[in-house]
């Protein structure tokens, strides 16, 4: 077993055997020294340690090892001749370990002096190192032939050069070879041990193509291009090896390190062969949307990279790399998908989807502005692939992503959302709460975009809020009691009560939050607009309205409001038709809150109580007395119908009760303060108007109610206002305001009076 | 002066010569792995205990590439025997020696110790080549499920 006391002892040895040997080069005995070598390289023998154990004894050796290989080449360089007879003689050692690493250095210091026969050097020792088989020590010697040789190596013309590239492709091979048969070393149990071992020694295997593309990227000659020769010779040759191997482990690392480790123009250069000959032709079993990915990245990074460049050197005129147009590399990556689906049919989504969103991903990097593939791929999707009815989260996550990655991407999304397969894939989605997710999700997008979203024709209301049209319809009684304990609100319409969740209630939220980004430069086109979601998306669904019109109607309300100052300011010279318009406008308004009102009387009276208010107010601040004075007369409508006995329904709950006083307290108290704040009414409307408020909070049934509401409806009869400008007709006549101020003082300490008697 | 160096290709004969992929990657050829384990002691007119052999492997002269059989000492004397009258060339390892006192046969320690002998024993008989190819009744012993050393005339 191994265990560290074995690797302690041997490390001693090593370190002990190092000492010697420099004292030995020290006095300029090289054979002893060399001696000493072997000894120290007899623990590579060991077939005790794990890979780490190895890799430990493998460094200390390499330190150790340095010096001898530096004395050497010090001691030698004028006597080439000597190293070839030294290379001769280290071959009569007995144990093949030893011997080979000790051939390593002698060998590798010939390279380095430059002697006539390095290149037969090179492949006589290529060909002896295929005497250690066993896997972990191969490995780690041919690591070490080709850590040695790094820097060593002829490429001072094109046939060097290839003899270069010959001996580390050589050399990759081998190392495959070991690393791949590892696997079967040892017993059938412990093959998880194999796989962990593997994995340890993956780099290894890796550095080679790593040297072997510093080769080729450094190699310059007449009529060489790197890019060229990567693609015609060193691809196919390194290829079919991680092809043939068949080991996924091998496969998905190997490829991994040449997608990472050459330059981006190879990949350039040998994309159609990478794509559709290699990455078709790995493990059924290979995750390929790992290396699409992967590649992706790599050419994304790349291609900002070379922005960022163009963006430094767009002075100097440099001629950037040429990389192959948009169309080039999109073809292959739609050959190879197209492919992938033909031969693999049963291919699983959570393959296809990644893919997918890889080529999204480089889409967007690559061909910012055009929307047009995107709206291909989404085609692909939502033609070919199955979208499960109860997918899992993950597979939503994957639809989510691939759904919503461009959004952020352009600055206008809305094309996005225009994309009629985007539409389509979105519209397949057929799990009603993953859809209302996304739609959800779409939203806050474009809530979320630095550049308003604004919708401003009834196109772009439709190219989104049919995206939102599913949060609209939901009847949002889905509730299931495991899922949504939290129940927020409960929520009674006219038809009984029923119960809406919070991720309802966020729904609706959200439409609302929507409803804001409908504007117009132009009041009434923006008033227009309004209508037409109300026509042809809101009202669709009453049971939902109470949750949208008021957010409607406040945001017709305040456009209203504008549009009547405007109005008013250029009163003197324009038509009536302006007044024409706000007339209608008004009507259009009170109808919306009418229908409200029709669907949620019960249990909504208060809202539309307040929405009618408002408007009214709108109506006074624009001069409109007669629609203001209408507007007052529905206010009085919904308390009579609704309000009046509100606090005698005997309501389980009344919100208010705890400010004091009952809902229809509440709702006379609202109408008076709205009638306070009014300015252009005549008197005879003004005092009818607040003797009917006056009376209704006389009415209530509460002493303390009564009371209150009295002596807040005084306030109404000796208002002034000192913030109004110009000539009000409420203020017209002083003395009136005057003699209504006492009667008011009167009313109110009979009021009182009434109290205390009763 | 030395002669001028020549990698060991160029004076070796070329006889090495150029491997399939298969051959490269694939997995070896010569896999075997013998086990002996889970001791049953029966209990009866005549008490004894027999062993699990577990075998798997893809050598050829194997006929099951998995294959599981129960077996008692006596029978890996009889395969002893019958080992040493085929192949006569070939000597044939030691099985672990009987036990001695009666009360002790069915001792768990007694029992180990004879496990971990018998499967050294298989091992070694198994994986050696000449046996592999040139008896029957080693295979059979490994992997037929009916063995009956008497049906082949011993």
């Amino acid at each position: 077993m191994p265990d560290n006391s074995v690797l302690a002892s041997s490390l001693g040895n090593i370190r002990h055997q190092a000492k010697l040997m420099r004292e030995n080069l020290a006095d300029g005995k090289l054979m002893p020294a060399l001696k000493n070598c072997v000894n120290f390289l007899n623990e590579l023998r060991s077939l005790a340690f794990s890979p780490k154990e190895y890799y430990e004894l493998y460094m200390a050796l390499f330190s150790a090892y340095l010096l001898q290989s530096n004395k050497l080449k010090l001691e030698k360089n004028k006597n080439a001749p000597f190293l070839t007879d030294l290379y001769e003689l280290v071959q009569y050692l007995g144990n093949i370990v030893p011997r080979l690493y000790l051939m390593i250095v002698v060998g590798t210091t010939c390279m380095a002096v430059q002697s006539a026969a390095t290149k037969d050097i090179m492949k006589d020792m290529m060909e002896m190192c295929r005497g250690v088989q066993h896997p972990i020590r191969g490995l780690f010697l041919r690591h070490y032939l080709c850590q040695r040789s790094k820097d060593l190596f002829p490429v001072s013309c094109m046939e060097d050069f290839d003899d270069t590239v010959n001996f580390l492709v050589a050399n990759f091979v081998e190392m495959n070879k070991l690393w791949v048969r590892l696997q079967h070393q040892g017993h059938s149990s412990e093959r998880a041990l194999r796989y962990q071992e593997r994995k340890e020694l993956k780099i290894l295997v890796g550095s080679n193509l790593v040297r072997l593309s510093q080769v080729v990227d450094d190699f310059s000659a007449e009529g060489y291009s790197a890019a060229d020769y990567y693609g015609k010779k060193l691809f196919p040759l390194i290829t079919e090896q991680i092809i043939q191997c068949r080991d996924h482990l091998a496969q998905s690392y190997l490829i991994d390190v040449v997608i990472q480790v050459f330059p981006d123009e190879f990949h350039f250069a040998t994309l159609g062969p990478l794509l559709n000959d290699v990455f078709l032709k790995l493990h059924p079993m290979l995750k390929k949307a790992d290396l699409v990915s992967a590649l992706v990245d790599r050419f994304v990074s790349y291609h900002n990279s070379q922005d960022d460049l163009a963006a430094k050197t767009e002075k100097l005129a440099l001629q950037p790399l040429q990389a192959p147009s948009v169309d080039t590399v999109l073809g292959f990556f739609w050959d190879f998908y197209a492919s992938l689906r033909a031969q693999d049919p049963a291919l699983p989504l959570d393959e296809l989807v990644p893919i997918l969103q890889s080529l999204v991903k480089l889409l967007l990097a690559f061909d910012r502005d055009n929307v047009l593939n995107l709206d291909k791929i989404y085609q692909f999707a939502a033609e070919d692939l199955q979208i499960a009815g109860e997918s899992d989260a993950e597979m939503q996550a994957l639809w989510t992503e691939l759904l919503l990655t461009p959004l952020q991407h352009f600055p206008a999304a809305k094309s996005l959302l225009e994309l009629p397969f985007f539409f389509k894939l979105y519209a397949k989605i057929n799990d009603l709460t993953f859809q209302k997710k996304l739609a959800c999700d779409i939203a806050a997008k474009l809530l979320a975009a630095d550049i308003p979203q604004v919708l401003t024709t009834t196109e772009d209301i439709d190219s989104v809020f049919k995206y939102l049209q599913v949060l609209i319809q939901d009847s949002g009684t889905g509730l299931s009691t495991s899922k949504d304990l939290g129940v927020e609100t409960t929520i009674r319409v006219d038809d009984g009560a029923s119960l809406v969740t919070e991720g309802f209630l966020h729904a609706q939220e959200t439409v609302c939050k929507m409803l804001h980004l409908i504007c117009h430069d132009d009041e009434p086109k923006a008033l227009s607009n309004l209508l037409y979601v109300k026509k042809k998306y809101l009202c669709k669904t009453p049971r939902n309205i109470v949750y949208t019109y008021p957010t409607l109607v406040t945001k017709m309300s305040n456009i209203l409001r504008v549009a009547g100052y405007k109005s008013l300011a250029k009163k003197k010279n324009a038509a009536d038709q302006l007044d024409l318009m706000l007339s209608s406008t008004f009507k259009n308004i009170s109808v919306v809150i009418d229908e409200l009102y029709q669907h949620h009387l019960q249990f909504s009276a208060e809202t539309v109580l307040k929405l009618y208010l408002n408007l009214a107010g709108v109506a006074d601040q624009l001069r409109q007395e007669n629609i203001a004075y209408e507007l007052f007369s529905q206010c009085f409508v919904v308390y009579e119908e609704n309000l009046i006995l509100a606090s005698s329904q005997g309501q389980a709950i009344d919100p208010h009760e705890s400010m004091g006083g009952s809902l229809s307290y509440q709702a006379v108290v609202i109408i008076a303060n709205r009638l306070a704040s009014l300015r252009y009414f005549s008197k005879e409307n003004y005092e009818s108007l607040i003797t009917k408020v006056t009376l209704y909070g006389l009415k209530l049934l509460k002493k303390q109610d009564q009371c209150r509401s009295i002596y807040q409806c005084a306030h109404l009869w000796w208002w002034c206002d000192l913030l109004i400008e110009g000539k009000s007709p409420t203020l017209a006549a002083e003395i009136d305001a005057r003699r209504t101020g006492e009667n008011a003082t009167e009313e109110d300490s009979g009021a009182e009076k009434k109290c205390r008697t009763n | 002066m030395s002669n001028p160096f020549k990698p060991v290709s160029e004076v070796l004969a070329d006889s090495h010569k150029k491997q399939s992929f298969s051959d490269i990657y694939g997995e070896p050829e010569n896999f075997l792995e013998i086990e002996v384990r889970n001791p049953q002691t029966h209990l009866g007119r005549e008490q004894y205990t027999d062993y699990e052999i577990v075998c798997r492997t893809n050598i050829p002269a194997f006929k099951k590439r998995q294959s599981k059989v129960r077996r008692r000492y006596s029978d890996f004397v009889t395969l002893k025997k019958i080992l040493e009258q085929e192949l006569s060339r070939v000597v044939v390892p030691p099985l672990p020696g009987k036990i001695l006192l009666n009360q002790n046969k069915f001792n768990d320690l007694n029992i180990e110790n004879r496990r971990q002998g018998l499967e050294k024993f298989l091992t070694v008989v198994s994986g050696h080549p000449l046996l592999q190819t040139g008896s029957s009744t080693l295979v059979e012993f490994i992997q037929n499920d009916r063995w009956e050393p008497r049906y082949h005339g011993y």
